[in-house]
This record gives C-alpha cells, sequence and structure tokens, in this order.
C-alpha cells in the first residue's frame, strides 16, 4: 500500500494562513486530516534544548514524532525549521513532513517508526520544500527492516547504557505518560527504547523526540526541556511520570522483575543475540501492560534451563570495568567501557554466540579473535583501534563523517600492526559488515540497498 | 497559656487534591492543584477565581484570522485601560491575566511585533479582569481570551478539533471581529471569507431554541492596522460596505447588534532584514487609535 | 517702462512749481506765490499716492497674494514674533521696493531678504526691523558635535545605558522656534507655492497635483477650500508631506533641519571633561513631564498651539521640540542604524522626530528616538520646522549696517560632516 503524505506548516494560500495543513495526497481522509492537524506543532513548538544542540552543531533542529489515527494508520512525522516566518513576525517557520502510514506497511518496517523514516530518507522522500504545491503524491516505500539490529543494540549498550535504557523502560511501561529530561540524545534514547520492546508493542508508544509538552499532543514517551513550566505540564497529566537522565542514576534503582529487568541482565551480560531472539519471537496481538508477565515467564525459564549465560550478580553499568577472562568467548558488547587491556581490540570478539537461529534464517557469522594479542602497553594504538571498531560501526550505519574519520585513522594504525594482524583485522570488518547486512534484511529479498553502499564504501578504507 | 489554632489533618489536605475541581470554562474535572483544564487547557486559576469572588465573569470572545492583529490589539487595549486616562478602568484579577498585556507591550516597546500566537490552547494568553465604568455603578467582569487565528480557522472547518474554542463561543456574550483593513484595502477576500465563516459557525452554536430568535449579542466589528489605510478612519462602515460587501451582507441579515470600528496601533511599520536573520515587520512607532471605543461600545451594550 | 510718462510729468509739475515760487520772490505777486507753493504740495502728494499700487502690480506673486477669494476665513492670529507684524514708519514715502520687502516680512520670508544678494537693499530700518523678526522666530543652535544614538533593539527601554553612537559634527544654524503653524502654511498656498515648480523637488512634479485638501484644493490634506480650520491657525500645519515641507521652507529662504542639527537642538550636548558628551533626553531635562509636552499621557488628544507648554523649551528658547507633531528632517530612517541591520520599503523613509500627541510610549518622545515615514505620507500627526545655515544668512554685513553685536562666525561653507569616533 502506498504511504500517504502531508505537510503541515505556515503559509499563505488559497484555503487558509497561517499554520494548517498546507498539502496532503489524495488518500489522507478526513479524520486523519483533523487529526494531523490536532498534533501538528505550530510556531515555537520545538524544545529549546534540541534548538540550541542543533544551533551549535549548525543543523537544523529535527523530531521524531509518532502518533496512531483513527483509519487505523499512523502518522510518522519528521519536525524542523524551515526559513522565516511568512508573515514577517519573529521566530523560524516550523515545518512537518507527515508520513501516513498503513499498519501493515509499518508492519514491514518492524512498527519501527525510526526505521522507516531511515528509508524514507534514503529514498529522498524527505525533505523540506520551499514552494509546497497543493496536493502532493503518495509515496511507494519498498524494502523493509529487521525487528531488531544488533548494530544498534551493540551501540545502546555503550550510550547510554543497558542501565538507563532498563530504567526507562520501567517507568514507561508503568505509566501512561513519560517525560524524559536531560536526555543527551533523545533520538537514540527513544530509538533504543522502541527497539527493546517487541514490535507488536511498538504501535503503542506514541513518542516525540524534540516537541515541546502540549496537551494537544499527548504523547507517551517524549523528550522535555528542563524547565519547570514543560516538567509541570507533563506531571499534571493523568498517570505521567518524569524521569530525569542528567547526572547517575541511583544506585539503589528497582528494575522490578519484569521486562526492564530482562533487557538489562541480557544486555548488561553481552547476550544480545539471545535478547534479539526474544524480540523477534512473534507475540500477535501483544499489549505492553503484557510484557512484564512475559519476562518473567523468560527469566524463571532461563534460571532454571541456563538458557544462554547467567548474567553477573553486581550491576555492570557502561561506565564500569568488569573483568573478563582472556580468551572467553561470549557474546560481548561490540564496543565496551574501559577494561584491563589484556585482550585484542573489541572488533575482535565474536558477536553473537550460542543463539538458537530462526527457522529459515542464513547462518550469522561471528567476528572471531585473532591469533596474536596486542601488547596491552601500547595504549595509545588501542585506543586508535576502539576509535576505528566505532568509525566501522558508524559508517556502516551512513555516518559520512565517520567514514572520514575512518579514512584518516586507518592507515595509520595498519602501518603499526602486524600485517598478520591488519589482514584479521579486514577479514574480522569484512564477516561484521556481511553479518550487518544480512540481519538487517531477515528473510525477506528485499533489502536496504543504501546499508550496502555504506559497507562497501567502509570495506573499500579498509582494504586500500 | 493556652491557645487555640485550627490545623488541618494532612489527610484533609490530600483530600482537598484527590476532590474534583471543575474547569469554568468545559466543566470537566480536574485536581484541585491542576494549573491547566486537562481536557481543554483553560487556566484552572479562573474557576479559582470565580469560586472566590462568586462572580461568573462574560465571556468576550475575539475572533480573526491569523495576522489579523487579535494580540497586538488585545495587549494594547489592556494596558491603555490600566491607566488612569482611560474612560473605563480595568483591573486584572491574576498574575496570569498580565501577560498579554506584559508580551505585547515590551514587544511593542521594543519596536517588534509580539510573535506569532501558537495553535496550542495551553499557549494561549486569557485576560480575566473587572471593568468599572464610570457611568455604571457595578462593575462588570470579563474573560477575554487571546485565541490563535488558524485554529478558530480550523475549528470553523472541522468542528470539535478544538474543544475549548467551541466552549468559549458557545458562551460568549460579545464578539470582537478583527478584519485586516490592509489586506481588505488592497483588495484580497481571504479574510472576509475567514471571517464569515467564523460568524456563520458562531451562530450555528447557538441553541436550537435561541436559534429563532435574531442574535442581539454586542458584535463589534474592528478594522484593524487602519492607520496604513487612513479612508478607514474617516467612515469604517463605508469603508467595509465597499471593501467586504459579503461580510456586511452577512451582519446586516443576521447580527442585528453590530457596529463597525477603525483602528490601529502603529503609526508606520517597514520590514527590517538583520544580517544573517529573517526579514521581519517592525513598528517604527506606537500610536494607538480606536483601540479603546470598540470595548467601550462592547462593554456598554453588555451591560444592558 | 509705466513710470516714465508720470516721472517726466512729475518733474514737469514740479519746474513749473518751482518758477511760479521764483517768479512770485521777485515780483511781488501774492497770488502767483501761493499758486505755485500749492502746485508743489499737490504735485509731491500726488506723486506719494501714485507710487503705492504701481509697486504691488509689478510682483506677479504679491498680486496673486493679494486677490481674496471673498468665500475664506483667514486668520492671522496674533503671536509673539510673529513675521506677520509688519512696522513701517510712517514718515519715510513707500517705494515699489519697500512694500515687497513688507510684504516678503508678511510672509515670514525674512531670511530671503538676509542672504547676500538683497541685504543690500535693506535700509537701516528695514534691516533692524528683519533681525528683530529673525531672532524673535528663529534661535541660534551653535557648532559642535552631537551623538546619534544607534537604536539597541535588545536593551529594556529606559533602562538601557547610553548607546555608543556616532559622533557628527554641526555647523551651527538657526532653527524656528515654532513649528510651522497653520497660518504661515496658508500664505505659502495663498501665494501660489503649489504652482511654483522650482520649490518642488523635480522629482515629485508628476506627484505635486496629488497634494490636495478634502475639496480638491491644494493643501494639506485635513483643510477645505484651500484653508485650514479656524480655530486652528496658531496650531502646527499637519497632513503635509515631506515634500511638501521642503517646498514650503525652500519659499521662506530656509530649509528643514537634518537629523543631526535637529537632535543637536533638541538634546543640546555639553562636552564634559572636553571629550565625553553629555546630551539631554529631553530639551527640559532627563524626565518626562506632562507639563511640559503634548504626548499621549498628557491628555490633549489633539494638537495644541505651538506657543503652548514654553515651560519644555529647549535651552536656547525652541519650543514644543518634543510632543505635539513628529517633525520632518532631511534625512533617512535608518541611517544612524548598523549595517547588520537594514530597513526595506518601497521607496527610502524619512526621518521624524520629537514624538506627537498620540505617542504612547514614553521613550519613543525623547531626543534621540527616530520614527520615519513615507515622504509622501500625509498624516494627521506630523509637522515640521525649519532651519538655515547661519552662513547662509550675510549677518556680518548686517551687523556692518546695524552696529550690533552678532556672534562671529566662522566661514563654514559644509553644512555637515560625519566624524566617526570611537
Amino acid at each position: 500500500m502506498a504511504i500517504e503524505q502531508a505537510i503541515f506548516t505556515s503559509a499563505r494560500s488559497s484555503r487558509s494562513e497561517g499554520y494548517h495543513l498546507v498539502a496532503t495526497s489524495p488518500g489522507v481522509t478526513p479524520d486523519d486530516a483533523r487529526e494531523l492537524v490536532a498534533w501538528g506543532p505550530t510556531h515555537d513548538s520545538l524544545a529549546a534544548a534540541g534548538v540550541e544542540a542543533a544551533a551549535r552543531a549548525g543543523r537544523r533542529p529535527v523530531s521524531v514524532n509518532f502518533f496512531p489515527l483513527p483509519s487505523g494508520a499512523f502518522c510518522v512525522s519528521r519536525t524542523t525549521h524551515a526559513g522565516p516566518e511568512y508573515s514577517g513576525r519573529r521566530g523560524p517557520q516550523v515545518y512537518t513532513q507527515c508520513l501516513v502510514v498503513p499498519a501493515d506497511t509499518l508492519a514491514r518496517f518492524a512498527n519501527n517508526a525510526f526505521r522507516l523514516l531511515e528509508a524514507a530518507t534514503a529514498a529522498g522522500h524527505i525533505r523540506v520544500m520551499s514552494n509546497v504545491p497543493q496536493r502532493l503524491d503518495p509515496l511507494v516505500l519498498p524494502g523493509r527492516a529487521s525487528p531488531v539490529s544488533l548494530s544498534l543494540l551493540d551501540r545502546l549498550c555503550f550510550h547510554p547504557g543497558a542501565r538507563r535504557l532498563a530504567a526507562v523502560l520501567r517507568v514507561a511501561l508503568s505509566c501512561r505518560c513519560l517525560g524524559i529530561v536531560g536526555a543527551e540524545k533523545p533520538e537514540r534514547l527513544l530509538a533504543g527504547a522502541i527497539t527493546l520492546v517487541p514490535p507488536e508493542c511498538r504501535t503503542q508508544w506514541s513518542f516525540s523526540t524534540g516537541l515541546k509538552v502540549s496537551a494537544q499532543r499527548p504523547f507517551r514517551l517524549t523528550a522535555v526541556d528542563d524547565d519547570p513550566v514543560q516538567r509541570r505540564m507533563l506531571l499534571e497529566r493523568e498517570a505521567a511520570s518524569l524521569l530525569d537522565m542528567q547526572g547517575e542514576l541511583p544506585d539503589e534503582l528497582d528494575l522490578g522483575e519484569g521486562w526492564a529487568a530482562l533487557v538489562y541482565q541480557t544486555m548488561s551480560a553481552g547476550n544480545l543475540g539471545q535478547l534479539a531472539a526474544l524480540l523477534q519471537q512473534p507475540h500477535p496481538g501483544l499489549q505492553l501492560e503484557q510484557l512484564d508477565g512475559l519476562a518473567r515467564g523468560w527469566l524463571a525459564q532461563a534460571r532454571s534451563a541456563c538458557f544462554g549465560q547467567a548474567p553477573p550478580a553486581e550491576v555492570p553499568d557502561s561506565t564500569a570495568a568488569p573483568a573478563e577472562a582472556a580468551g572467553a568467548t561470549h557474546a560481548g558488547p561490540l564496543r565496551a567501557a574501559p577494561r584491563p587491556r589484556q585482550h585484542t581490540h573489541p572488533a575482535h570478539e565474536r558477536s553473537a554466540v550460542g543463539l538458537a537461529p530462526r527457522a529459515g534464517a542464513a547462518p550469522r557469522p561471528v567476528i572471531n579473535r585473532p591469533a596474536a594479542a596486542l601488547d596491552p602497553g601500547c595504549q595509545e594504538l588501542m585506543d586508535q583501534l576502539e576509535q576505528i571498531d566505532t568509525c566501522v560501526l558508524e559508517a556502516i550505519r551512513g555516518d559520512y563523517a565517520a567514514l572520514d574519520r575512518l579514512r584518516g585513522l586507518w592507515p595509520n594504525v595498519a602501518r603499526k600492526l602486524d600485517p598478520g594482524l591488519v589482514q584479521e583485522s579486514r577479514e574480522q570488518y569484512l564477516q561484521y559488515a556481511l553479518s550487518a547486512w544480512l540481519e538487517e534484511s531477515g528473510q525477506a529479498d528485499m533489502r536496504d540497498a543504501s546499508r550496502a553502499v555504506f559497507a562497501l564504501d567502509v570495506l573499500t578504507t579498509l582494504f586500500e | 497559656m493556652r491557645t487555640r489554632t485550627a490545623m488541618p489533618l494532612d489527610s484533609v489536605r490530600l483530600a482537598q487534591f484527590a476532590v474534583p475541581f471543575p474547569c469554568h470554562i468545559c466543566g470537566s474535572e480536574n485536581t484541585l492543584a491542576a494549573t491547566l483544564c486537562q481536557h481543554c487547557s483553560a487556566p484552572m486559576s479562573i474557576a479559582h477565581q470565580v469560586r472566590e469572588t462568586g462572580i461568573a465573569p462574560h465571556v468576550v470572545t475575539v475572533l480573526g484570522s491569523s495576522g489579523a492583529g487579535k494580540t497586538v490589539y488585545l495587549g494594547t487595549l489592556l494596558d491603555m485601560l490600566s491607566r488612569e486616562r482611560a474612560p473605563l478602568q480595568l483591573t486584572s484579577r491574576g498574575a496570569y491575566s498580565l501577560s498579554l498585556q506584559q508580551n505585547t507591550m515590551s514587544a511593542l516597546a521594543r519596536c517588534e511585533f509580539p510573535s506569532k500566537t501558537p495553535s496550542e490552547a495551553d499557549c494561549w494568553n486569557w485576560a480575566h479582569c473587572q471593568v468599572r465604568d464610570p457611568a455604571d455603578r457595578r462593575p462588570i467582569e470579563l474573560l477575554v481570551p487571546d485565541m490563535a487565528g488558524e485554529a478558530m480557522q480550523t475549528e470553523a472547518d472541522h468542528p470539535l478539533t478544538f474543544p475549548v474554542i467551541r466552549q468559549l463561543l458557545g458562551r460568549s456574550e460579545g464578539v470582537m471581529v478583527m478584519i485586516d483593513a490592509l489586506e481588505a484595502g488592497t483588495g484580497g477576500s481571504s479574510q472576509e471569507f475567514l471571517v464569515m465563516k467564523m460568524l456563520s459557525y458562531l451562530s450555528q452554536l447557538r441553541t436550537d431554541r435561541r436559534r429563532k430568535k435574531p442574535d442581539t449579542r454586542p458584535v463589534a466589528l474592528i478594522l484593524t492596522k487602519a492607520d496604513q489605510c487612513e479612508d478607514c478612519f474617516e467612515d469604517p462602515s463605508g469603508f467595509a460596505r465597499r471593501r467586504l460587501p459579503g461580510l456586511w451582507k452577512l451582519c446586516q441579515q443576521h447580527l442585528q447588534n453590530c457596529h463597525y470600528f477603525a483602528s490601529g496601533v502603529a503609526g508606520c511599520c517597514a520590514w527590517q532584514v538583520e544580517f544573517g536573520r529573517q526579514r521581519v515587520r517592525v513598528p517604527l512607532r506606537l500610536e494607538p487609535r480606536g483601540i479603546v471605543e470598540p470595548f467601550v461600545w462592547l462593554v456598554r451594550h453588555l451591560q444592558k | 517702462m509705466s513710470h516714465r510718462p508720470s516721472t517726466r510729468l512729475t518733474w514737469m509739475l514740479l519746474a513749473c512749481a518751482l518758477l511760479a515760487v521764483a517768479a512770485a520772490w521777485t515780483t511781488p505777486d501774492v497770488p502767483l506765490g501761493a499758486g505755485g507753493a500749492a502746485l508743489l504740495v499737490v504735485t509731491f502728494v500726488w506723486r506719494v499716492r501714485r507710487r503705492a499700487p504701481q509697486a504691488v502690480a509689478a510682483d506677479p506673486a504679491a498680486a496673486s497674494a493679494g486677490a481674496t477669494p471673498p468665500a475664506r476665513q483667514r486668520v492671522d492670529a496674533p503671536r509673539s514674533g510673529s513675521a506677520s507684524r509688519v512696522r513701517r514708519p510712517s514718515s519715510v514715502p513707500r517705494t515699489e521696493q519697500q512694500a515687497l520687502i513688507d510684504q516678503m516680512l508678511q510672509q515670514g520670508r525674512y531670511t530671503l531678504l538676509l542672504r547676500r544678494q538683497l541685504v543690500g537693499n535693506l535700509d537701516r530700518e528695514q534691516l533692524e526691523h528683519t533681525l528683530e523678526l529673525l531672532h524673535e522666530a528663529m534661535a541660534v543652535v551653535p557648532e559642535g558635535n552631537v551623538r546619534m544614538a544607534q537604536p539597541d533593539w535588545d536593551a529594556v527601554p529606559g533602562h538601557q545605558e547610553p548607546a555608543p553612537g556616532r559622533l557628527v559634527h554641526v555647523a551651527p544654524l538657526l532653527l524656528d522656534r515654532y513649528a510651522v503653524t497653520n497660518a504661515d502654511y496658508q500664505k505659502f498656498v495663498d501665494a501660489g507655492g503649489y504652482q511654483e515648480m522650482p520649490l518642488w523637488a523635480p522629482e515629485i512634479w508628476p506627484g505635486v497635483l496629488q497634494f490636495v485638501d478634502r475639496t480638491r484644493h491644494p493643501g494639506p490634506r485635513d483643510w477645505t477650500q484651500g484653508a485650514h480650520h479656524p480655530d486652528l491657525a496658531d496650531h502646527p500645519v499637519v497632513g503635509v508631506s515631506w515634500y511638501e515641507a521642503a517646498a514650503y521652507a525652500r519659499w521662506v529662504g530656509k530649509r528643514l533641519p537634518t537629523d543631526a542639527e535637529w537632535v543637536k537642538a533638541a538634546s543640546w550636548p555639553v562636552a564634559v571633561g572636553g571629550v565625553e558628551l553629555e546630551q539631554r533626553r529631553y530639551p527640559w531635562g532627563e524626565s518626562l513631564d506632562e507639563r511640559k509636552a503634548n504626548v499621549w499621557s498628557t491628555g490633549a488628544g489633539r494638537t495644541v498651539p505651538v506657543t503652548a507648554l514654553p515651560a519644555g523649551s529647549s535651552v536656547n528658547g525652541i519650543v514644543q521640540l518634543i510632543g505635539n507633531v513628529w517633525e520632518w528632517t532631511t534625512g533617512d530612517y535608518g541611517m544612524w542604524h548598523p549595517p547588520s541591520r537594514s530597513i526595506q520599503a518601497p521607496q527610502p523613509l524619512k526621518s521624524l522626530r520629537g514624538g506627537a500627541f498620540d505617542t504612547y510610549l514614553e521613550h519613543q518622545a525623547t531626543c534621540d528616538f527616530q520614527s520615519g515615514d513615507s515622504p509622501l505620507a500625509r498624516k494627521h500627526n506630523i509637522g515640521f520646522r525649519c532651519a538655515i545655515s547661519l552662513c547662509d544668512l550675510a549677518l556680518w554685513t548686517a551687523e556692518e549696517a546695524c552696529g550690533e553685536q552678532l556672534v562671529a562666525l566662522d566661514d563654514a561653507r559644509q553644512l555637515e560632516r560625519e566624524e566617526s569616533l570611537a
């Protein structure tokens, strides 16, 4: 099915003035249109923190938003600034491009609004139009996304960390509305929270990564400015909670015994593959309220049947430095926080071990350790290797800046490494790129071509 | 020496917060500590104020399309009436009532127009005030919200999109309609259609029983930005008849108690361009004309 | 020339009278002598009477000014120092030139008479009278620097520190003590000023026809039948565009003040410590006093006579620089703005200074606040006053003629030069 779209912004058109639906595609129903207007962000709607951060970075602020529509479809929208207000009043024009996504189309992208928006952006459908035509065309968006991205999980383990993510899940599942204050990268945090629930539940969480709190937009998850008025507005809602991510989380934070605890234990233990397998299990009609019960059952099963490796007793926060035995082959984070330099750089650890693959799925390659260990005293080299790990991950994801950094780093590191190690590193990165490509496509024959292109760029750099 | 003191128990305090408190605009229940009504986003302090004074304010709605000048007019009006020289004396109820006046006047003092009013109802300014006319002993309580033009238009096009607007229009006892005289004078008809739509929606909200009778609510039709359209000041009715024939006819047919006014706030406007920033419209000086007269007319007709 | 036949006749009659008197002297013939003397007297009286109407008819401008449509009412309100008060010794016979001079003084065009080209035509008494009118109507603004404030849009009005601004040097000038009144402007209209194209800027020639009153007669916007309201004779003329103001100024032999000249006259800068300029916020001091200026808070709600509120005068006796009406200057609006901010308008806006009776915000009726409007704007609250550079007047010649002490002047030809000082 085609994706309908609409533009909500401030303009003077033949029908109206000010903020209104300037343009729609023919398939947008009147009820959906009214809902889009009701949720539509108008003047000065973008959160101040996001605007300031974007200004520092020299780019436009962006908010990714998701909410259900009366027709059963969902709105995936992107809000940004688009130049001066037409009426001559101060303040930029707030421009929102709304995609009206049918449920089955969203399901192709694992009910993950972020993945769908990424695909639409890569296809060139998401842009700010200076002259908005009165009539838009519906979009056709091929491709799909896997329910879980291991690479994303890897990154989430590093930032914001298993504990913070588990805290978000814990609070989000216990209230109707959650505001998150002080998140450094709210988009990544919310993307992580969405990824860490089964796809069947993701549509039940409306969210916004960068809009101000308003009664007009009752998002269930929203990033909130550190502003007393915003905080109060959110807390006055029924069954609303506020989670302050600034500073360290309290040690006595109780994650309970439900879904949040399950996520925390598996992530902190490095059992990402296990977690991914759990998330990919189909649960038709699963509700968010049922997740805790589901998690309790799995945890009990895991304890009794030694499902994977038992998590460590203490809290292995992302900032902590757990001790690991040399040569242990276990599913661990692709990139961890500072740890004793007893092994090779983290890119050479196994990424996924001990998982039962889904029926029909291609076998997943693992990244093995190299034969020789590096001199643990070569701290600078170790740091550079870790940086290369990060650059490879981010570049394959599509970060051009990371690719540039990789091009600058890799030749220097390659010169310092033993040729055998260089060769082995290349092989490991190649296997990782291949696994990232395979897990992206899953069982379907439709793949995200942009990811392959990014991977090729990375491999070209590494093999030059 | 013993003294008696009365100290509420914690349980009583908790009970107060648990007891529902109705919103004055939509009547829905909220908690005692709520700042905004969770249904219509009206300030709950209005309800508190009404409970304390025992006087329900008359609701006066200000209609107009986006950019017609509602915020500038209201803010300037409130400021002028707060001065001793005004024919009516105005006293604000609560600090929140001063926001509109403060925001508008501080912007105009910087030779700027105030920011656009967002469509979100929780961002609107509400003026709750007591107005005293020397010609009348009884003061009158008024509630005048500054609503976004596009929100009103959306509500007129798609009813119940903004329930608070529907509630306010349904309870409105007096109406001020802002029409951009500058655009009307240059031949633009969009203003006319938008205002006609809003007035039609307003009349639809009257109950069936009342609809058979003519609408006697005072409606002040204010041609704004008339400082840039001088012939508007000389004969506002004639200007409306010539430039807004459809609106003129609608008012003649459906409104028994309406009057045309001309008003202006800025003596002259120009476009200002700041390096690296946007082009904005700025007032070069502030010389309000015809601001108080429509309001005086409206208040005196409300008292009848 | 029309005067020759009458001059010849006069001389003939005079000669005859003298001969009669001489004949009567030599031959004691009393009737002859008496007749000759009588002829002398008659000749003299006839000559004086014939001179007055011919002198008026020789000047077309005077002829048109002398024509009075019977329907209009014009009241020349008496005003202290008014140029309409013409003092003419009755003992001296009136010539054409004298009548012209009187007329120009009547119309307030005394500065034209003090030009180098014309000052030599004045006798002592006329010179004294002209100077008297000049000093009654205009005040000296001495040479010096003035800081033209740069607006600080981020500052809280009324609380900001003095803006650095740009330092401008102003040559000495004379500025009208009062704004131009309806009565003053009526003379310009009656003299056919709207038809004299040399008075108008060439770019506005096609547009002069649009400067009409309510009855489509040439004149300010709110006039009727080419005349002002009789009760408003001594009120400042309003409803005139910048071009009309400039044309009037040119007609009276003056000009509009520059922006810097106006601010200097109002704020009266004083160099403190030899370097720092201290300028007044208002001509009378630092705080707004509603008894000294007609602004919105004063409560008049309309213009007042230009002589009202004398307590609000500047140091050198210029009245109502603040309030009553905005005043046109020759500057452009925005000329003092920083380069990072510019104004876009269909045509360049002209500068307005001083505030008006309906100026609502106090800080907009100060010496350093600049507003602006289209040069074609004819608004109910915009008037003007005139200025003239001291170097344009031959005052030292007058000094020599009258033996009065005047201000010693530099031979400054440049009206204004700008200096940017850090």
